[in-house]
């Protein structure tokens, strides 16, 4: 059983890393909105979702990011992963989409080590949009939606689903320093 | 010879009695009280005075004293002497005592660490092999990214022949409607016809249903395995940093034992 305070230091993790790393700069605005809606949003047509995990003794978390497939997305995206220039394909976009997302949870998942001491992290995987209808099936304790835009054009969208054992008591906090941190995230090595 | 202080004084006393018998005889009864209260002070003082040694005695007693002093400085000297050079000896064999002690100790201390250096290092070789061994595992975690992306794969083209078979069952469908149109166009001759398309249609549609149903759980598959997977892998991951940590650690040890 994961406890509030664990719960609300891993959503504030996530949305802190969306914020550092889905800007490509100063001038960059970017509005971050929560939802514990567990309801998907309206069926668009069938498109890829990246899946990744990040793992500890007692709990792991799925994230599922959506990107936007479209002109303005790619273009910020090429930006961020210094892309910039280049009209990105169908296999440099899909590269941009794993860099981006190994960004996000590798900054959350060196900020979980700080206060769990040991976790993990998955490499990225591609899935069928349709996959994400069926999340419950993982029977996540807690799932917290993060939706981002960015310039007023680009989206991202991240489900957090936090699954973890009822049998062990997890509770943490995150320092508020680490907050602060405006380092940017590394590339994790697999 | 007599000193004249003595004579002076024993004059004195002469005079002082005659004076006495003088005053007694003429009846004086009051100062005749009085010189005896003073003859008997005087008679108290020439008992004092005649119990005092003389000069030459204490002279002698002083120089006796004074050789029995000299003498007990001189023995107190010597015994001076005498215990700090024992002093210095104890001192000396303490110290000695104290090194030999300590020698002892560190000779003791430096085999007891280097039987543990030869345990530890005994230890070291086979604890290293195990991490080094164990770091091993992403190997491992690397064959089942390829046998995931294998299943994945496979899944993919499980999909695309369901979509194909869908495809298929959806053009049975229309077959079966126009056979039951036809049927219908051919009347009475065509009932048999008919229930026959019936028939078709409605395993077409139980077809359908049941290719929707395997794609949503081919879907739902898809979701299970890939999450197990990265469950798996991202744990693989925490074991190696976990892993790096210790061999850090090990190989701080291991340096500050050599050190010592």
């Amino acid at each position: 059983m994961m406890s509030t305070d664990a719960v609300a230091a891993i959503k504030r993790l996530f949305e802190q890393s969306l914020r550092e790393n889905c800007i490509s700069g100063p001038e960059d605005e970017c509005l971050i909105t929560n939802s514990s809606e567990t309801v998907l949003p309206e069926e668009r047509d069938q498109h890829q979702v990246v899946v990744l995990n990040i793992s500890s003794y007692a709990f792991r978390i799925v994230i599922l990011f959506e990107f936007n497939e479209d002109a303005e997305t790619s273009a910020h995206l090429a930006k961020i992963s210094h892309r910039d220039g280049k009209s990105l394909q169908r296999q440099d976009l899909l590269d941009a989409y794993s860099e981006f997302v190994n960004l996000i949870c590798g900054k959350v998942n060196r900020d979980l080590g700080k206060s769990i001491f040991h976790s993990g992290l998955s490499t990225p995987f591609f899935l069928e949009s349709t996959c994400a209808r069926y999340l419950s099936i993982l029977k996540p304790s807690h799932t917290h939606i993060l939706d981002a835009v960015v310039n007023r054009n680009v989206h991202f969208c991240l489900t957090v689903c936090i699954c973890a054992a009822d049998d062990v008591s997890i509770d943490f906090q995150v320092d508020p320093a680490m907050q602060v941190e405006t380092t940017t995230g590394e590339m994790e090595l697999f | 010879m007599v000193p004249t202080a003595e004579i002076q004084i024993g004059a004195g006393i002469v005079a002082g009695v005659l004076c006495g018998l003088g005053l007694a005889y003429f009846g004086y009864v009051p100062e005749r009280q009085r010189n005896r209260q003073q003859l008997a002070a005087q008679q108290k003082l020439i008992a004092e005075l005649s119990t005092r040694a003389p000069n030459d005695e204490v002279a002698a007693q002083q120089a006796a004293l004074h050789s029995e002093i000299v003498g007990l400085q001189q023995q107190l000297v010597t015994q001076a002497d005498a215990h700090s050079a024992a002093l210095s000896l104890a001192d000396k064999q303490s110290s000695l005592q104290c090194e030999s002690l300590l020698s002892a100790a560190h000779d003791q201390h430096a085999q007891q660490i280097k039987q543990l250096r030869e345990l530890l290092s005994a230890d070291y070789k086979p604890l290293m092999q195990n991490i080094e061994l164990l770091m091993g595992f992403a190997k491992t975690v690397e064959r089942w990214h390829d046998e995931m992306q294998s299943i994945l794969d496979n899944t993919q083209n499980i999909k695309r022949q369901n979509d194909e078979f869908s495809r298929i069952v959806s053009n049975v469908v229309m077959l079966a409607l126009n056979a039951a149109i036809e049927a219908a166009r051919a009347g009475e001759a065509g009932r048999g016809f008919a229930v026959v398309a019936d028939g078709v249609r409605e395993l077409a549609n139980t077809a359908m249903k049941l290719s929707v149903d395997y794609k949503k759980n081919l879907s739902k598959n898809d979701l299970i395995t890939t999450t197990t997977f990265q469950d798996i892998q991202a744990s693989g991951n925490m074991i190696r940093n976990v892993l790096f940590g210790l061999k850090a650690t090990t190989d701080k040890i291991h340096a500050q034992l050599d050190a010592v």
